[in-house]
């Protein structure tokens, strides 16, 4: 426990990575899934459902390689923390796109009818009735993918980014402290992940009541 | 398709380097001398208390950017098992990294003259009672992952007329294997001596023996290099015979050693 203090600075990296991985990852993703959901022209169905198809077909320790040694062929010279970003991005949105598809989907159909007999445009019933009961359902599944995408932040080290597992292999390389180091290292993530799944939680009660007292108000 | 999936690719991948300019003229003109190694291989290299990067190597790849004159040496991290990938990428100019000289790695790279012994070494329990690699019969053995220890247990189990019991187990890090060690997993860990003297020192339950046979030659510790870069390669090997006559090798491998093994050390690139 007293290598606690060598393990922070690979703690925020491990912070940063998945906070701006899942960030960039949702701003590409959710737009995507909602685009998908509505089944656009054909090119579009083709491209995204094969994007999705790589990332979920292939494992992350293959896309990081892969964004590793395949950018700098390509002449895109980035720091392998920023190949990181990129190839958590690159992972998190495949899913996402799922995700914002599947809660999409998971609004009944009423819904829509509902808003045109009231008069609402397409665009307006999407925005103000759709997205918002989407957004509820896709809370859950996203502090999901986000505890899966701050664990999948670990397998970084390959690539030398100095994140805590490879702080805590740093640590383990000079004491030798094996058991130690992982039970250590596990801590920090498990505190990490709880963090972030009760913020979600936070977020679930707080659009939820909101949502509601909306729909109250309009009866 | 298929066709068009791998032109496409092969386009994708062809704005390689072609430009073959001298490789020590390179690192002059850019002034840096940078080298690829792993961070955490005691102690060649590995992360002190302050996070900060040093060993062996580090020393040695100071000393050498020093007499190269006006270079500053630049350690790179990398990931060991695609290194010569890496190098071949151009992350670095030479493998500084504490790497043995191996057939199978030569078949890929150039080594420079020795600069470090890398005689094997097994470790074991000290209450196992294994005194030497011909009682490892029936035991369960292994070795780092790609590491030239690999094909030792198996001439070393045809020498003896033994077999190991299952297969040799490989693994990743030695440190892995040191914690597997201890919880009964196995019974011989091979790897090189001083990595492993550099564990037992910690620890008082193991022990190292020697690991050596006459079915392998002496091994030792290189640099390596691209093999086009022969000029870089023999500019760092003049100074390495420098580096060894005037005592300074001898003195970096008291400090991270405990004692120098210059004298094994050839003036001779490991080759086959």
């Amino acid at each position: 426990m007293e290598q606690m203090p060598r393990l922070l600075p690979g703690l925020i990296i491990t912070i940063e990575l998945s906070l701006i991985g899942f960030l960039i990852a949702t701003i590409l993703g959710v737009p995507l899934g909602v685009f998908r959901a509505y089944n656009p022209p054909i090119i579009f169905t083709f491209i995204i459902d094969l994007y999705v198809f790589v990332v979920r077909g292939t494992p992350i320790l293959v896309q990081i390689y892969a964004a590793y040694f395949l950018l700098p062929l390509m002449g895109i010279k980035l720091s392998p923390f920023w190949i990181g970003i990129v190839a958590l991005t690159f992972n998190s949105a495949g899913y996402q796109i799922e995700i914002a598809r599947a809660a999409i989907l998971s609004i009944d159909n009423g819904q829509y009818e509902g808003a045109f007999s009231l008069g609402l445009g397409k665009m307006r019933t999407l925005l103000s009735i759709i997205l918002p009961q989407a957004f509820l359902r896709m809370l859950p599944p996203m502090a999901n993918e986000m505890s899966n995408l701050i664990k999948a932040s670990s397998v970084l080290s390959v690539i030398t980014v100095f994140e805590l597992h490879k702080a805590a292999n740093a640590i383990i390389s000079d004491t030798f402290k094996f058991l130690e180091m992982l039970f250590a290292q596990a801590v920090l993530y498990v505190a990490f992940v709880v963090l972030m799944t009760q913020l979600s939680i936070y977020l679930e009660k707080r659009i939820g009541t909101r949502l509601q007292i909306k729909n109250f108000s309009q009866r | 398709m298929f066709k068009l999936f791998m032109t496409a690719l092969v386009a994708l991948l062809l704005p390689l380097n072609f430009a073959k300019a001298d490789a020590l003229s390179n690192v002059k003109s850019s002034g840096k001398l940078i080298f690829g190694l792993e961070a955490g291989y005691k102690p060649f290299e590995f992360l002190d208390e302050n996070n900060k990067l040093v060993g062996y190597d580090i020393d040695v790849g100071s000393e050498i950017g020093k007499r190269l004159g006006g270079v500053t040496p630049t350690p790179k991290d990398t990931n060991w098992s695609t290194v010569i990938q890496s190098l071949y990428n151009g992350d670095f100019n030479l493998i500084l990294g504490g790497m043995t000289a191996t057939e199978e790695r030569y078949k890929r790279v150039n080594f420079s003259y020795p600069y470090m012994d890398a005689s094997s070494g097994l470790l074991v329990m000290k209450n196992s009672g294994i005194k030497s690699p011909s009682m490892l019969g029936g035991k369960v053995v292994s070795a780092g992952a790609g590491t030239p220890q690999i094909n030792q247990l198996k001439l070393a189990a045809k020498e003896h007329s033994i077999s190991y019991k299952g297969d040799i187990k490989t693994f990743d890090k030695d440190e892995v294997a040191y914690a597997a060690m201890r919880s009964g997993r196995l019974d011989a860990y091979a790897s090189t001596l001083v990595s492993l003297l550099a564990f037992a020192q910690t620890s008082d339950d193991v022990t190292v023996i020697p690991f050596t046979s006459k079915m392998w030659k002496a091994e030792y510790t290189a640099m390596a290099f691209k093999k086009e870069d022969e000029s870089l390669r023999s500019a760092i090997n003049q100074i390495i015979v420098d580096m060894k006559n005037d005592g300074t090798l001898a003195s970096l491998q008291k400090k991270w050693f405990g004692q120098s093994f210059v004298d094994l050390l050839p003036n001779e690139a490991p080759t086959w």
